[in-house]
C-alpha cells in the first residue's frame, strides 16, 4: 500500500508549484548530456575484440544463427544473437551507423527513463537532475555499458531492461503492461546471464507498492523464470562458470585462473561471498573495483590513485546521502508507509543485493551496471527529500551542510568528466588495434580468408581508420586525474 | 529557508553544469586542434611514425603518403629541435618494432640496405629491441654514431636551406 505521509515526502511540496518550465529544463538537460555522450560514443569505431569476432559469425543465415545459439553448451544468449543479427542485416553494410548510432539511441532511451522514474516536477527537482545524471553516468559501474561493444552492449540492453521493467511496475496498469513485462523478461534473461534481474525488479516494486504489473502476470514470470533454469540446466546443459574461466581480483591481488583453483577449487564458497559482498561495496563506495582492494593499497604504499580517490569520494557521499534519507524515514518504511522516493530507494536495495548475489562467479564493474543505475535513481530520490538541509541558529550546522553538498557535487562532476575521458582514450586504442588488426587475427587463428569475412575487415577496418577522424592522445596528467 | 535551498541547489547543480558545459567545449575546441589537454595531431607519416601512432601512420599510408620520404618532425616529438625524418626511422625513434613490422606489411617491405642503416641508427639510438629487429642474426656493421650524424645533418642543411 503507498501511502502519502505527511510532511515526508518533498517531492510533492505544496510551497512549491509544478512546473512545466521545470520538466523541460530537466529534460532538455538530459538531451545535452546525451548529445555530449552520443559524439564521444561515435568517436569509437566498432572495436576488434568482442565485436570483429561476433560480426564474423552473424553472416550465416537467420535460421542457422537460431540452432547454432541454442545448442551450443557455453552460454544461453540467444537474443543478444537475435539482436546482433537484426542490426547486422538492417545495416547493409553500413557497420558503424548502425551499430554506433544503436549505441548512442540505447544511452538516450536510458535517460529518458531515467526522467521518466524521478519525474522532475519542480524547480527544485530539476535543480537536482544534473546531480541524478551526473551519478548514473559518472557510476564506475556505467562505463563499461559505453565504452565497449560486442558490438551491441549487451550489459546496456540488461540497464535499460531492469529500468524499464522498474518503469512499468511502478507506473499506472495498463492492461499491455503484462504482456510487455514477460516479454521484458525473455528478451533480457536470455540477452546476458544478469537480466535475470528485471523478475526481481518486477517483484520487489510489487513488494513497495507498484501496481503496474498484475498479480497473474508475477505468476508468469515466476513460471519464466523456472523455464530458464529448466533450459538451461535440464535441457540445453549450460552449466554455470566455473573457477577455471578467468582471473579475478582478490584483496590486493590479481588470482589466476590456477591460483583460484588451488585455492578455493575444494570449497568455493569464500570466494563467492568474497564477490558477493565486494560487489555491493563497490557500488556504494566505488572500492574495491573488480574485487581489488586498488585505492587502498595505493594509501598504504603513500600513492593513492587521483581518480580512484575521486570515485570513492563521490560513491561514498552519495550512500551518505542515501543513509541519511534512509535513517530520517526510518519510521514509515516500518509502517511500511511508502512514498515514490521511498520506493526507488528500496528497489535499489533489492537491485544491490540481487546484483551482487548474481555476481558470484566473478566480480566486474560492468556486471554491476544495474545496481549502478539504481543506485543514482535513489540518490536523487534521497537528495530530493533530504537536500536542501535545513538551516541552523549556528554557523557550522549551517555551513557544513552545505560543504557536504559541494563535495558530492563536485566529486560527481568530476567523475561525469571521467566517464568522457574513458571514452577518449578508448576511441584511440580501438584505433591502434585496427591498425594492428591482422597480427590479432593470427594471434586468435581467425580464419578471414572467405570474400564476405574479407569484406567485413576492410570495410571495419576503412571505418575506423578513414573515415572516422583521428582521436588525439590525451596529455597524462588529464588522464591522472580522470581516468 | 529559502535563501538556504536557493545556494544548496546552486551548489549542487553548478558544478555539474559547467562539467557538461566544459564538456561540450571540448568537443568544439578539440575539432578546431585548439585543446591544450591533448598532444597535437602529428602532421605527417614521420611525426605520426616517431609519435607512434599506428593508426595515423595507416591513415597516411592510405592516403599516399611514401613511408621513406624525408620529412619535417616538429620539435619534442623527437628531438629537441625540428628533425627531418623519414617513417622508418620515426618508428625506431619510438621504439615500436610493430610498427617497423607494419610499416612493411602496409607501405614497403625493406631492402637489406635500407635495413642495415635502420639498423644502425637504432644502434646510435640506443633502441636495442629494434636493432635485433632489423639484424636478427646480429650482425650489424656500424660506425659508431654515423647514422645519429646522417640525420643530424639533413637537418643542419635543411636548416640552412630556410
Amino acid at each position: 500500500m503507498v501511502s502519502r505521509p505527511e510532511g515526508a515526502d518533498r517531492s510533492s511540496s505544496p510551497a512549491e508549484p509544478e512546473s512545466r518550465g521545470a520538466v523541460a529544463a530537466a529534460y532538455l538537460f538530459g538531451a545535452v548530456l546525451v548529445f555530449g555522450l552520443g559524439d564521444f560514443l561515435l568517436a569509437i569505431p566498432i572495436q576488434v575484440s568482442d565485436s570483429f569476432g561476433n560480426m564474423l559469425k552473424l553472416s550465416v543465415s537467420w535460421r542457422d544463427t537460431v540452432i547454432g545459439e541454442f545448442t551450443q553448451h557455453a552460454y544461453l544468449r540467444p537474443l543478444l544473437w537475435l539482436q546482433l543479427k537484426a542490426v547486422y542485416e538492417l545495416s547493409d553494410g553500413a557497420y558503424y551507423a548502425w551499430f554506433r548510432g544503436t549505441h548512442v539511441l540505447q544511452v538516450a532511451a536510458l535517460v529518458a527513463l531515467y526522467l521518466h522514474l524521478i519525474r522532475p516536477r519542480q524547480w527544485r527537482d530539476a535543480a537536482l537532475v544534473p546531480l541524478g545524471l551526473a551519478v548514473l553516468i559518472g557510476h564506475h559501474a556505467f562505463a563499461g555499458t559505453v565504452k565497449e561493444a560486442f558490438p551491441i552492449n549487451t550489459f546496456m540492453t540488461v540497464l535499460l531492461g531492469c529500468f524499464a521493467a522498474a518503469a512499468l511496475s511502478l507506473g499506472r496498469y495498463r492492461r499491455w503492461n503484462d504482456p510487455l513485462a514477460v516479454l521484458l523478461f525473455a528478451v533480457a534473461a536470455l540477452s546476458v546471464e544478469s537480466g535475470l534481474l528485471v523478475i526481481v525488479i518486477f517483484v520487489a516494486g510489487a513488494l513497495v507498492g507498484g501496481r503496474g504489473v498484475s498479480r497473474g502476470a508475477l505468476v508468469a514470470l515466476g513460471l519464466g523464470l523456472v523455464g530458464y533454469f529448466a533450459l538451461r540446466f535440464a535441457i540445453l546443459d549450460v552449466g554455470g562458470p566455473s573457477l577455471n574461466e578467468r582471473a579475478s581480483g582478490y584483496g590486493f591481488s590479481l588470482l589466476e585462473p590456477t591460483d583460484l583453483v588451488e585455492r578455493f577449487g575444494a570449497h568455493p564458497l569464500p570466494f563467492y561471498v568474497y564477490n558477493v559482498v565486494t560487489s555491493a561495496l563497490s557500488v556504494l563506495f566505488g572500492e574495491p573495483r573488480a574485487g581489488l582492494f586498488r585505492l587502498t593499497l595505493g594509501f598504504t604504499l603513500g600513492d593513492p590513485y587521483p581518480a580512484l580517490l575521486v570515485t570513492t569520494v563521490a560513491c561514498t557521499s552519495a550512500t551518505v546521502l542515501m543513509g541519511l534519507f534512509a535513517w530520517r524515514r526510518r519510521a514509515a518504511w516500518r509502517r511500511w508507509a511508502l512514498t515514490r522516493d521511498d520506493q526507488l530507494v528500496l528497489l535499489f536495495f533489492a537491485v544491490l543485493a540481487a546484483n551482487a548475489v548474481i555476481s558470484y562467479p566473478y566480480t566486474k564493474s560492468v556486471i554491476m551496471s544495474p545496481a549502478g543505475g539504481f543506485f543514482a535513481l535513489a540518490v536523487f530520490a534521497a537528495a530530493r527529500n533530504v537536500l536542501p538541509p535545513a538551516p541552523s541558529s549556528t554557523m557550522v550546522r549551517s555551513v557544513a551542510p552545505l560543504a557536504a553538498c559541494a563535495v558530492l557535487s563536485i566529486a560527481w562532476s568530476v567523475r561525469l568528466v571521467g566517464v568522457h575521458v574513458e571514452l577518449w582514450v578508448a576511441a584511440r586504442d580501438v584505433r591502434t588495434q585496427w591498425a594492428y588488426v591482422h597480427e590479432w587475427i593470427a594471434q586468435q587463428h581467425l580464419d578471414v580468408s572467405a570474400p564476405r569475412s574479407r569484406d567485413l575487415l576492410q570495410a571495419l577496418r576503412n571505418d575506423a581508420l578513414l573515415t572516422q577522424p583521428a582521436a588525439s592522445e590525451l596529455k597524462w596528467t588529464v588522464r591522472n586525474w580522470l581516468y | 529557508m529559502r535563501a538556504t535551498s536557493r545556494i544548496a541547489s546552486y551548489i549542487l547543480a553548478v558544478p555539474i553544469v559547467t562539467a557538461v558545459v566544459v564538456i561540450l567545449v571540448v568537443i568544439v575546441f578539440d575539432r578546431t586542434g585548439l585543446g591544450w589537454w591533448s598532444h597535437d595531431a602529428p602532421r605527417n607519416i614521420a611525426e605520426a611514425a616517431a609519435m607512434g601512432r599506428a593508426a595515423e601512420v595507416v591513415r597516411f599510408l592510405r592516403f599516399g603518403d611514401d613511408p621513406t620520404r624525408i620529412l619535417p618532425v616538429r620539435p619534442q616529438i623527437a628531438f629537441p629541435s625540428t628533425t627531418y625524418l623519414t617513417a622508418f626511422e620515426g618508428a625506431v625513434w619510438s621504439r615500436s618494432v610493430q610498427l617497423l613490422r607494419l610499416l612493411e606489411e602496409e607501405g614497403l617491405p625493406l631492402d637489406d640496405a635500407m635495413r642495415g642503416r635502420l639498423a644502425c641508427l637504432a644502434v646510435d639510438l640506443e633502441r636495442a629491441n629494434v636493432a635485433a629487429y632489423l639484424a636478427p642474426a646480429g650482425e650489424i656493421r656500424c660506425e659508431a654514431g654515423a647514422a645519429a650524424s646522417e640525420v643530424t645533418a639533413r637537418t643542419a642543411a635543411a636548416e640552412n636551406d630556410h
